[in-house]
């Protein structure tokens, strides 16, 4: 013990003489770190070459280090700049000017399973970089790319949690059009990308032509969108926090459309019922407001709708039996249902770490309130990524995100959602009725509502709202990977990668009674659904590079991957619960009727087995050529079409390195583009080619007994299968060619980046509507190789980057995207098809579909009647047949000349596709300000206001469009006519020019300066104050001519063909938000 | 995770498409139920299901209802009810025969028929596979029995609505583009006769079908044909069998707990709480037809009886039919008329008790009168039956929807009789039917649900009186008249009055006549006189309104192969 105890103290001993004289040599230079123009660079990272130690410039580009003797060389790194490295030498100040990377040569971009500069790239490829999106307040990523990138656009309503549909170059599929996320190389199938904390992000790279997506083969035909979050970089360990806070409203709301006063709407009715010869409702014989708007029949003085009297007296009152209304003088529904929501979103991240190992941690937190009552966002993530080396040719390394996220009360965007019931509640009907009853919580339930004739069958949608408090649904995930990455020999490296996505999900919901509805709920249910999913992958990577006689440089990649996806849920319901109370929200018998217990699962699984090949050749960074090959399998396909092959070449051209173009003065890269290759998509249903036999107690089940409470076992077939229908379906193939050029001129002030392309599509998936002669599963079509579509276009940015003076810098970035659907090719007998009525019927009150994809015609169009005026008289009504029409409604135009109005008459009346996006950054710096200013918008896309049924055509005696109403019957507005059931059918007078111009945000920036004394702990520190969607420019009649398609339907992924439709989605929101950034 | 090791050792194995195998979930194979015979059993079931007219697929599909009161809604007997604008898919629209093609209501009943024929087709060839299998001779047969009469119902009602329609059968699995060109009423006497041949001869279970409900419905398809001698064999059988009587009181026919009865012939069988929280194998699609706010169901309100059906049940001094009903409104207090009782089994009146609901009101009534002042009744359950989850209380019940009753058969026997000129059986049968109808009428609120029908229990002021024709028919054209009325009273609002007027080849002048009455009709609602309104906009009834427009997008999908009917 004490012979240890010697050693140990002889072993501190010469360990403190070694320190000492290392100290004795150490000394600290310190300097500044500029820009081209001299302008301090905050944020360069400083690091001593060859050991871990470093330091980043701080708000003024000063830094400070300690450095062990003079032959200490300084690496300074900045993203955009060339890396200068300087031999400190006896120098101990150090002022360094960093001049930007001319061709950005250095920057690198994640494509596929490798990583390349951004030079030697010969496809399309956009880059989005995380520093530009970081202050927007958003609760995905992908919300965040509107705008951001040529050819791509995003589509998302304002609905807290809500997903975003991400599409490349527009729609190339009648399925699915989603592109392939990959996070870190984790490919994920989530619209959402809600679970991603997008502070989380370092990158985005959005793949768009095969030569870069087809190393993704299968699923990459929508391009590929791939996302590299923060990895901890080698230097001084960094704390980063970040906070907003913002106030949400709407960008528009139905109080600046509907009418709002109870007299203009009894006018309205009236004329309504005036114009179309009817009976016409009293509301009170003095022309006033009546005092009560409904009461029991029974009770009734006047009329049965409304009176001043009650006989009986307001003590009458009884919740269910008898809820007794004031009239109100003009309820403000969308007032009373909407608030000024506030967003919090927290993060804080820690990075740091040496050569041989460096972590980067996120935590974050976002807490949202919808602008609609009671609906709630909020998610939390902890996000880890770590990397290692192990010796000198291993590295392992490893990425890991948890979120959990509820969403409270998601509205449906449908005609049964609560917005819409704000469209067609009648302001007359007060909030609440004159009692105090409340629910078995305690809490006041006695709203008011429609249950009177000629109201309408309109909800109460604050009661709906607050009803639905604690319907939330709630999500886990997981995604992560854990890599080895092994140097065999020199130039080649092996990397194996295990990948996972692991999701669950419960959800709950309690239905209470309504008994102030027209159609009210009679009673209390409960439902609960919990689920489970899993994509696991695992990749293996050969990487070969070689560079030859320092001109011909080599790369080569090997690889094969096996994917395999599950999963499972569980549903079910009790209904009749004796109590509202939440704390029994079970599924239990003891709380509601056995007899009505319904629980079922199901679960399905699919898999991918791939291999895959890349060489890439480049002679003297001038000439470069890439090809690529994969091999995909699908367990989606039977067995004879199970594997599909998509090759990719490209090759580009760099003049500018040229001797011809050398020296020019004006350009300084000049790159030629030309790419072609194949891509896939297997996007369908699980077991798609066989039929499938079972069913439910409701679609097989029979009382072939005849007793009343219970049914014998029935099967049907639930799905029938491809091949039975005489196909085998195999891979959907997009072929592309894609021309682009690079070019950066003026010092790379200006820089240009357009893409040509054309996507071709054949054998496109789709499960279109088989003929009703195979019954009720028509719609349950299976999905088959059903036609050939053709996109064109192009994407163009530009960018210019200015100075004026030495302070005054300016970034100028404008990106164009058009494109041109045409479907070629419409399989089997007829040249069209309709969507899928589970899926694109959206009405079944207009007598027809609506939506038509036919050859010669962009996918999803819009189909009616054009309207030919209205009919001014009865001598003109009466010269043409036009079942249900009258006079002051709108006219028809007999396309086929044989004056009958009828099916032989509707035709194509508007596409819902834009001829021009387009997104217009400004950035400005000044001094510690920066400013920045972004623009969004769409030319030339039409929209189906849809709601026009019922704010025009009054659909279920709805409330109405002020302004239609105040002009209705002048100047070829249609009259409001109770008799005229013929104007609302689908025509053109529902089609609107959807073209808006958005200030999507604008950001004042600060960077405060930090005193002195503070400057060790605090790095920086920003302040910010931003306002998004602040004004928008349109025509558009609704509410916003942004509308989001990705959360309509039923559920699945193929909602395109909701493409420009108004049902009363969401509308985006306004936000005002106060953020700050600071680095420790 | 072991999946993926799996695979990958699987690949380097070079047995990669083994890992590509991945067996189908949460379903059964055609193979997998043909092997047994309560796989085959369960999907007959499934076929007897589509009845109902509902599958959870695509929703509410009114069209598709059994009891067509969407469609009969173009006749005399009912309303579209609600209000104008509640208007699902084309219903109103029939009603005023502004009949487009395109009207989700026919592709409803287009699908749901459909959808019947071809679980019936899937159930032939399952059963022809089990009997490849080794499966029992005799039991396929009776299972192929049972399919192909079913087979043929779904093809008649969809005969009935346009007449022109293809017909599949089990070899047809690949094509379903069939054209529509062909006389299918063959196919289905060939169905039928295999049917009453195959089929036991008493049903197994009370849904189920045996050799004379198979004749009952062979007899209709005949009537429908025009065909009255075959028809009238067909009904022979059915009457001779004596498996079947009248319902002691005609209100047996529409109560929960009497359901199944002597007169039912053949009826959809309904349940609620049968493990299907949504209730959809109750009288789901017939719930349009309750009431409004202020009644027991704070419903749907459509569907409301017409006031020239309320008319039509006032009797004369010998309890018979009016000749000119609407000379006089059938009314309920002092001073009513005297009126057959079948008339509030039939419909509610505001005064009258609505079954055991209490007195039906007229704020009962959606749409200020806008559709009459009636409330339907047939399709209302009791108090105390079960009640379903639907979207308002007492809606959905296990009411079953009555198909074929024995009433139906000796009043289609009765018409046949009166083509071959045996008026006095005719007549037989018409006076059996309203001997019975003076059983019963609707008791009071808290007592028997029904009573005599000079019961002193009456009290709200109505007076019920029916009588048999007692001198004998020598006339053809009278008893034809006759045997029509009588048919109209009997199954009035149950789906068959459109169908009969174009059978009877008299649908312009019934419907023009009716519409002359009935859209001057006032109402005096609370203290505004309303007039009925709906009917205002209708279009005149013409040649083509015989047959209804095939659903366009049908059309559409067959390539042009369904041709339009003509006029659409």
């Amino acid at each position: 013990m004490r012979k240890l105890y010697r050693r140990l103290s002889l072993l501190a001993a010469m360990l403190l003489m070694f320190t000492s004289v290392i100290l004795a040599q150490e000394r600290t230079v310190s300097g500044t770190v500029t820009d081209e123009s001299g302008q301090g660079m905050p944020g360069v990272n400083v690091l001593l070459r060859g050991t871990s130690t470093g330091t980043a410039s701080d708000t003024d580009g000063n830094f400070r280090i300690s450095i062990p003797n003079d032959q200490a060389v300084l690496s300074f790194t900045f993203v955009g700049y060339a890396t200068a490295e300087i031999i400190v030498g006896s120098k101990s100040v150090i002022n360094v000017q960093l001049t930007p990377d001319v061709q950005t040569l250095t920057e690198l971009v994640v494509t596929g399973y490798q990583v390349q500069r951004k030079a030697d790239i010969s496809g399309a490829v956009a880059v989005v970089k995380a520093s530009d999106l970081q202050s927007l307040v958003a609760s995905s990523f992908a919300q965040k790319l509107a705008g951001r990138a040529p050819g791509v656009t995003t589509s998302t309503s304002g609905s807290p949690g809500d997903a975003t549909n991400i599409r490349i170059r527009g729609i190339s599929s009648f399925g699915n059009n989603d592109p392939l996320y990959v996070i870190d190389g984790v490919p994920v199938q989530d619209k959402g990308n809600l679970n991603i904390n997008p502070n989380d992000i370092e990158s985005i790279q959005v793949l768009k032509d095969p030569s870069t997506a087809s190393i993704y083969g299968s699923r990459a035909s929508n391009g590929v969108v791939v996302v590299t979050t923060k990895k901890g970089k080698a230097g001084q360990t960094k704390l980063t926090f970040t906070g907003s806070l913002s106030s949400a409203k709407s960008v528009k709301g139905w109080d600046d459309i509907l009418i709002t006063d109870s007299k203009e709407y009894i006018d309205m009715v009236q004329q309504y019922h005036i114009n179309g010869g009817q009976a016409v409702p009293k509301f009170a014989e003095d022309e006033t407001l009546p005092k009560y708007i409904y009461v029991k029949s029974d009770y009734i003085d006047g009329t049965n709708t409304v009176g001043d009297v009650i006989i009986g007296g307001e003590a009458t009152y009884d919740r269910y039996d008898n809820p007794i209304m004031l009239s109100s003088p003009g309820t403000n529904w969308w007032k009373e249902s909407t608030r000024t929501g506030t967003v919090q979103d927290y993060y804080l991240n820690l990075t740091g770490g040496n050569d041989a190992a460096n972590f980067s941690i996120g935590a974050g937190a976002l807490l949202q309130e919808g602008v609609l009552k009671y609906n709630d966002f909020k998610r939390y993530n902890i996000r880890a990524n770590s990397s290692y080396k192990v010796g000198q040719k291993v590295r392992i390394g490893q990425t890991l995100n948890f979120a959990n996220r509820t969403i409270i009360n998601s509205p449906a965007q449908s005609e049964q959602g609560v917005l819409s019931q704000i469209y067609k509640i009648a302001p007359i009907i007060p909030v609440y009725d004159i009692g105090a009853s409340v629910d078995d919580e305690g809490l006041e339930d006695s709203f008011g509502g429609s249950k009177t004739a000629n109201t309408g069958n309109a909800a109460n949608p604050l009661a709906a709202l607050f009803r639905g408090r604690r319907n939330p649904t709630t999500t886990n995930n997981l995604i992560g990977d854990l890599y080895g990455e092994f140097d065999l020999v020199k130039g080649l490296t092996f990397k194996s990668d295990f990948k996972f996505d692991l999701t669950s999900f419960t959800g709950k919901a309690f239905t209470y009674r309504s008994p102030e509805n027209q159609e009210n709920q009679g009673a209390q249910n409960f439902s609960e659904n919990w689920g489970n999913s899993s994509t696991l992958v695992w990749s293996n990577t050969l990487n070969y590079s070689k560079v030859l006689a320092e001109k011909h440089n080599f790369n080569v990649l090997l690889g094969y991957e096996a994917l395999m996806a599950q999963f499972r849920n569980i549903t079910g319901s009790l209904n009749n619960y004796f109590t509202t109370l939440p704390d029994i929200w079970y599924i239990n018998t003891s709380w509601g009727d056995v007899g009505t217990r319904q629980i079922n699962s199901t679960g399905g699984e699919n898999k991918l087995l791939s291999v895959f090949g890349k060489v890439d050749y480049s002679y003297n960074d001038k000439y470069f050529l890439s090809a690529t090959i994969r091999r995909d399998g699908s367990s989606r396909f039977s067995e004879d079409n199970r594997f599909a092959v998509f090759p990719a070449v490209s090759a580009a051209w760099r003049l500018s390195s040229e001797s011809f173009l050398a020296d020019n003065g004006f350009i300084d890269d000049l790159k030629l583009r030309l790419s072609w290759g194949k891509t896939g998509n297997e996007n369908i249903a699980n077991y798609n080619n066989v039929d499938r036999w079972g069913g439910s107690v409701g679609s097989a089940f029979y009382a072939i007994d005849g007793a009343n409470a219970s049914a014998t076992t029935g099967y049907h077939m639930t799905n029938v299968g491809s091949e039975s229908l005489g196909q085998n379906t195999k891979w959907e193939e997009a072929t592309t060619t894609n021309f682009g050029i690079d070019a950066s001129m003026m010092d790379s002030k200006l820089n240009v980046v357009l893409d040509i392309y054309s996507r071709k599509t054949e054998d496109l998936l789709y499960n279109a509507a088989l003929p009703g002669t195979f019954g009720y599963l028509a719609p349950n079509a299976p999905f088959r190789n059903t036609a050939a579509m053709t996109n064109t276009g192009w994407d163009l940015g530009l960018g210019y980057r200015g100075q004026a003076g030495s302070d005054l810098k300016f970034t100028v970035d404008l990106n164009l995207s058009h494109y041109k659907n045409v479907i070629d090719r419409v399989d089997g007998i007829t040249d069209f098809f309709y969507p899928n009525s589970t899926q694109g019927r959206i009405d079944n009150r207009l007598p027809m579909q609506i939506n038509i994809n036919q050859v010669g015609y962009a996918i999803s169009s819009f189909r009616g009647y054009e309207t030919d005026g209205v009919f001014d008289d009865a001598a003109e009504l009466a010269s043409i047949d036009q079942p249900g029409a009258q006079v002051g409604g709108l006219r028809f135009k007999d396309q086929t000349g044989d004056g009958i109005i009828n099916d032989d008459d509707l035709t194509i009346i508007g596409s819902p596709h834009p001829d021009l996006t387009y997104g217009l950054n400004l950035g400005l710096t000044y001094k510690r300000f920066d400013f920045a200013m972004f623009f969004v918008g769409s030319q030339g896309n039409e929209i189906f206001n849809y709601i026009k049924l019922f704010t025009h055509f009054r659909q279920f005696f709805s409330n109405v469009d002020r302004d239609y109403y105040l002009n209705n019957g002048k100047g070829g507005v249609p009259k409001l006519n109770f008799s005229d059931t013929s104007s609302r059918y689908s025509s053109s007078y529902y089609v609107e020019d959807g073209s808006y111009f958005r200030l999507g945000q604008l950001t004042i920036g600060y960077n405060v300066p930090i005193p002195s004394a503070l400057q060790n702990s605090i790095g920086s520190l920003k302040v910010y104050l931003q306002g998004q969607n602040l004004f928008t420019v349109t025509g558009y009649s609704g509410l916003d001519p942004a509308l989001s398609n990705a959360n309509i339907g039923d559920g699945r992924n193929l909602n395109d063909i909701w493409t420009g439709f108004d049902i009363g989605q969401y509308p985006s929101n306004k936000l005002v938000t106060f953020g700050v950034s600071a680095q420790f | 995770m072991t999946g993926v090791v799996a695979a990958m050792s699987g690949l380097v194995g070079g047995c990669a498409s083994d890992f590509l195998d991945t067996p189908v979930q949460n379903a059964l194979s055609p193979d997998q139920l043909a092997a047994t015979q309560s796989g085959v059993e369960a999907s007959l079931i499934s076929t007897y299901k589509m009845l109902n007219g509902f599958t959870n697929t695509v929703g509410n599909t009114w069209g598709s209802a059994p009891s067509n009161y969407i469609f009969n809604s173009a006749s005399d007997d009912q309303h579209k009810g609600s209000e104008p604008s509640d208007n699902p898919d084309g219903y109103f629209e029939v009603s005023i025969y502004q009949w487009s093609p395109g009207f989700l209501v026919f592709t409803h009943k287009f699908q749901a028929v459909y959808e019947g024929i071809r679980r019936a087709n899937n159930t032939i060839q399952l059963a022809n596979q089990f009997k490849t299998n080794g499966g029992d001779a005799a039991v396929v047969d009776r299972i192929i029995a049972e399919a192909r009469f079913l087979r043929a119902w779904y093809h008649f009602e969809a005969y009935k609505m346009w007449k022109n329609v293809p017909y599949y059968d089990e070899t047809d699995t690949e094509d379903f583009t069939k054209p529509n060109t062909e006389d299918i009423v063959p196919k289905l006497i060939a169905d039928l006769d295999f049917a009453a041949t195959k089929l036991p001869a008493t049903k197994t279970a009370v849904g189920r079908v045996d050799q004379t409900v198979a004749q009952a419905l062979l007899g209709k398809v005949k009537l429908f044909d025009q065909d009255f001698t075959g028809a009238l064999a067909a009904f022979n059988v059915v009457i001779g069998s004596g498996k079947y009587q009248l319902a002691t009181c005609y209100n047996d026919l529409f109560t929960i707990s009497l359901q199944n009865g002597k007169e039912s012939i053949f009826a959809e069988q309904a349940s609620v709480n049968d493990g299907d929280g949504n209730a959809t194998n109750s009288n789901y699609l017939e719930r349009l037809a309750a009431p409004h706010t202020g009644s027991h169901t704070g419903c749907c309100g459509f569907n409301n009886p017409t006031q020239d059906l309320a008319n039509s049940y006032q009797v004369d001094g010998s309890g018979l039919p009016l000749a000119n009903w609407n000379a006089t409104r059938a009314t309920v207090g002092a001073g009513s008329t005297t009126v057959d009782p079948r008339l509030d089994w039939t419909m509610g009146r505001t005064g009258v008790p609505y079954l055991d609901w209490g007195l039906h009101s007229d704020g009962w009534i959606r749409g200020s009168g806008w559709a009459g002042l009636y409330s339907p009744k047939k399709n209302m359950k009791l108090v105390t039956d079960a009640a379903g989850p639907g979207w308002t209380t007492n809606q959905l019940s296990a009411k079953n929807v009555e198909l074929i009753r024995y009433a139906d058969v000796l009043l289609m026997a009765a018409e046949c009789e009166v083509e071959v000129g045996s008026l006095e059986t005719a007549r037989g049968y018409v006076n059996q039917i309203r001997t019975r109808a003076g059983n019963c009428a609707q008791g009071p609120t808290a007592g028997p649900l029904a009573v005599p029908i000079n019961s002193a229990l009456i009290t709200w002021g109505v007076t019920y009186a029916v009588g048999t024709y007692n001198t004998t028919w020598t006339d053809q054209a009278t008893s034809r008249e006759a045997v029509r009325r009588e048919r109209r009273l009997e199954l009035a609002t149950e789906g068959h009055r459109l169908f009969d007027l174009r059978r009877w080849g008299v649908l312009e002048t019934t419907i023009t006549n009716y519409r002359a009455y009935e859209k001057n009709v006032t109402n005096m609602v609370g203290a505004t006189l309303v007039k009925i309104g709906d009917l205002d906009n209708a279009l005149p009834v013409l040649p083509k309104h015989y047959v209804f427009p095939l659903p366009s997008t049908e059309i559409d999908l067959s390539g042009g192969n369904l041709k339009q009917n003509p006029g659409f």
